[in-house]
């Protein structure tokens, strides 16, 4: 490949990636709650991320920087899930669910809100 | 078999390592060996391989997809056009049983934007209850076990595909948090064809090969 191939390959990866994490950031002003505003943080964390790294990668392709790009999206393609699963838990947790926009929960049957003498509350019951 | 993927994928590690050379090409050429050394040992293995590169494959063109369309939503909620979101989490009872698994699904599901698992909880004959550890209820710390025992056992013949022990309780349950849910159905039969299904195959496949073996 030509370098000024490689080197447009390169911006259009970098650009891609920045708008991803615009349109994310976007997403975190406009969206109405915690949990839909996580979504929004889920796109950096996948396609901005992986289209900076890979920009990165390629434009010190000489220096041998690729892999260790690819294992950066990989470890944080592992680590990222946890983060959001526990953060969303913790937040359906400790708030009320009325501050959620929620058409449909399941999860109200689990709740610790609820306690175990009130388990017969609706929720489960859609299924 | 995830032994010997873990394996592979050490030994494609530690070839740039010792060779001091760390490049892209130095890690796939690890792999090759890797590979090679462990379709000595199983002869299957290639097959397990193949599968399991197909679903990273789908599983990232599926996020590449999602990606684009929550983009689309942002966008069009930003400018004010779409105020009409229907939010909602979901309750997605589970076939797979064994808990790495389980893990996996819940990682894809949270990678996937768009779709997030919030919680996982255990669904008994119908009714959600939070989820037990299956070694701890194997250690009978939970009451009520025997009849919970029996239901399992009545599932598990329910579902051919079901390989490894029943578990106690009910079946897993994860809880899906996603932006847009039109119909909770159709979004529980979505998951369940669109990741776990792959899954469950890769799992019987492990399972047919380990019994070939002995």
């Amino acid at each position: 490949m030509d370098i000024s191939t490689v080197n447009l390959v390169v911006v259009a990866l970098a650009a891609i990636g920045t708008l991803f994490l615009l349109i994310s950031a976007v997403g975190m002003l406009r969206l109405p709650d915690v949990l839909t505003r996580m979504h929004a943080a889920g796109i950096a964390a996948t396609l901005g991320i992986t289209c900076l790294l890979l920009a990165t990668g390629l434009h010190f392709l000489a220096e041998g920087q690729m892999l260790r790009m690819v294992a950066l999206i990989i470890l944080f393609f592992v680590t990222a899930p946890i983060a959001t699963t526990t953060m969303a838990r913790a937040a359906y947790r400790t708030s009320h669910s009325d501050q959620f926009l929620l058409s449909h929960d399941d999860l109200a049957a689990l709740s610790p809100a609820a306690g175990p003498e009130s388990q017969e509350e609706p929720g489960a019951d859609e299924e | 078999m995830q032994r010997l993927l873990v394996l592979n994928l050490f030994i494609s590690l530690m070839w740039p390592i010792l060779n001091n050379d760390y490049t892209l090409e130095a890690l796939l050429l690890g792999f090759v060996f890797g590979f090679v050394l462990t379709s000595l040992v199983q002869r299957m293995y290639w097959l397990y391989t193949m599968r399991a590169a197909g679903y990273v494959a789908y599983v990232l063109f599926a996020i590449l997809q999602s990606n684009l369309r929550l983009a689309g939503t942002v966008l069009a909620s930003a400018v004010g056009m779409q105020s009409s979101l229907r939010p909602g989490i979901v309750a997605v009872p589970l076939d797979l049983t064994n808990p790495f698994d389980i893990t996996v699904l819940a990682t894809v599901i949270t990678l996937t934007p768009g779709t997030l698992s919030v919680d996982l909880g255990e669904d008994v004959s119908g009714r959600l209850r939070p989820y037990a550890d299956p070694e701890e209820t194997a250690i009978g710390l939970d009451t009520g076990k025997s009849e919970r025992r029996l239901q399992s056992e009545e599932s598990s013949q329910r579902l051919p595909h079901r390989t490894a022990a029943p578990r106690d309780g009910g079946e897993a349950a994860l809880l899906v948090h996603a932006i847009d849910v039109p119909d909770p159905n159709e979004f529980r039969a979505d998951i369940k064809r669109r990741f776990e299904s792959p899954l469950l195959e890769l799992r019987r496949l492990i399972a047919e090969m380990d019994s070939a073996d002995n």
